[in-house]
């Protein structure tokens, strides 16, 4: 009895597997690939944002430091101080403020701000593929 | 094809050949969808099941131990995802669904040892009642009873796609078996 009711069910017609599901497969295995390499991306870019914060941080102080010690608030304070006399002097005096200015470090934080920028710009793009990619409509077409 | 054969073709699909993967998932999704069909209850979403099965294997390959069966590793996962999907739907302690227990539905635990009319084993819509009656067992007996007598799995593969001894699965097995047959004569005599 046991061996009859073995065979019926080994002899059970099998369903057919819907037409089109490999390949809802290999869209849903694609569409993980591509999440998971933006998250992979979003997480290099936060990191090297957040290491990028520090640096700038460290170089605000030490270029508001340079500032303080330098001769440009002076010569700022003169010129605004004394207008006249740095409207005839203006080219010396234009060449004394910028001799006073710590170049260096304006150099570092302005680097560090465009490059501070340019990863939150890519971290939005990340995020905008990613909404994206999870969006109804994407996810409608890649069930086709 | 042979183990070796799928430890092949998931070789070359990570060293970059991608239409491996697909020759190795067309010859399992059958069997796969298969097994989730008989095992899921009606309301569930089995190509949803199936996909997110395949899915999950894709993103855990690396990890496979090539040495062991592709076979009972997919469908490991795929028994996986359903029982989570089943957990979501119906909150039931996980050990419910991979025990033998019943809580307070009638349990037909004697194997009926009357002889099964040939009316019943011939009818020809017995398939039919074979797949109504299979949705009347347990999860736990339902997995062992497809895996095995459907599915072709040894006890031994079905012990390891469940993570339960292979003494323990042929004892459900034959339990599964014995329910079917009293749930047949009930009909029968009813």
């Amino acid at each position: 009895m046991f061996e009859r009711i073995e065979a019926i069910l080994r002899n059970l017609p099998p369903k057919q597997v819907p037409v089109g599901l490999i390949a809802k497969i290999q869209n849903a295995i694609q569409k993980e690939a591509q999440l998971r390499s933006l998250r992979r991306r979003a997480v290099a870019f936060a990191t090297s944002f957040v290491v990028l914060a520090g640096f700038m941080v460290a170089y605000w102080n030490m270029f508001l430091g340079e500032m303080s010690n330098s001769a440009f608030m002076a010569y700022l304070k003169v010129i605004l101080s004394d207008y006249d006399v740095a409207l005839v002097y203006w080219k010396e005096m234009a060449l004394s403020l910028l001799e006073s200015l710590p170049v260096v470090n304006l150099i570092a934080v302005s680097l560090l701000v465009f490059f501070g920028l340019s990863l939150i710009s890519k971290l939005l793009q990340i995020r905008s593929q990613k909404t994206h990619l999870n969006h109804p409509h994407h996810l409608m077409l890649s069930l086709k | 094809m042979t183990p070796e054969n799928d430890a092949q073709l998931i070789k070359q699909y990570l060293k970059g050949d991608e239409q491996s993967l697909r020759v190795l998932y067309e010859k399992y999704l059958s069997s796969v969808f298969n097994f989730i069909y008989r095992l899921a209850p009606p309301e569930f979403d089995v190509e949803d099941i199936v996909q997110e099965a395949f899915v999950k294997a894709w993103i855990n390959l690396k990890k496979f131990d090539q040495s062991k069966s592709f076979k009972t590793w997919i469908f490991t996962i795929a028994k996986n995802v359903l029982f989570d999907q089943i957990k979501k739907k119906q909150p039931i302690a996980f050990s419910q669904l991979e025990s033998d227990e019943e809580g307070n539905v009638p349990e037909l635990d004697i194997v009926d040892s009357r002889p099964l009319a040939d009316e019943v084993l011939n009818a020809v819509d017995a398939d039919k009642r074979f797949e109504e009656l299979l949705q009347k067992l347990n999860p736990a007996q339902r997995v062992v009873v497809i895996s095995h007598a459907i599915e072709d799995l040894t006890f031994s593969e079905i012990g390891e796609i469940l993570g339960q001894p292979m003494d323990t699965v042929k004892t459900r097995y034959r339990r599964a078996i014995g329910k079917l047959q009293g749930y047949l004569n009930q009909n029968n005599h009813s």
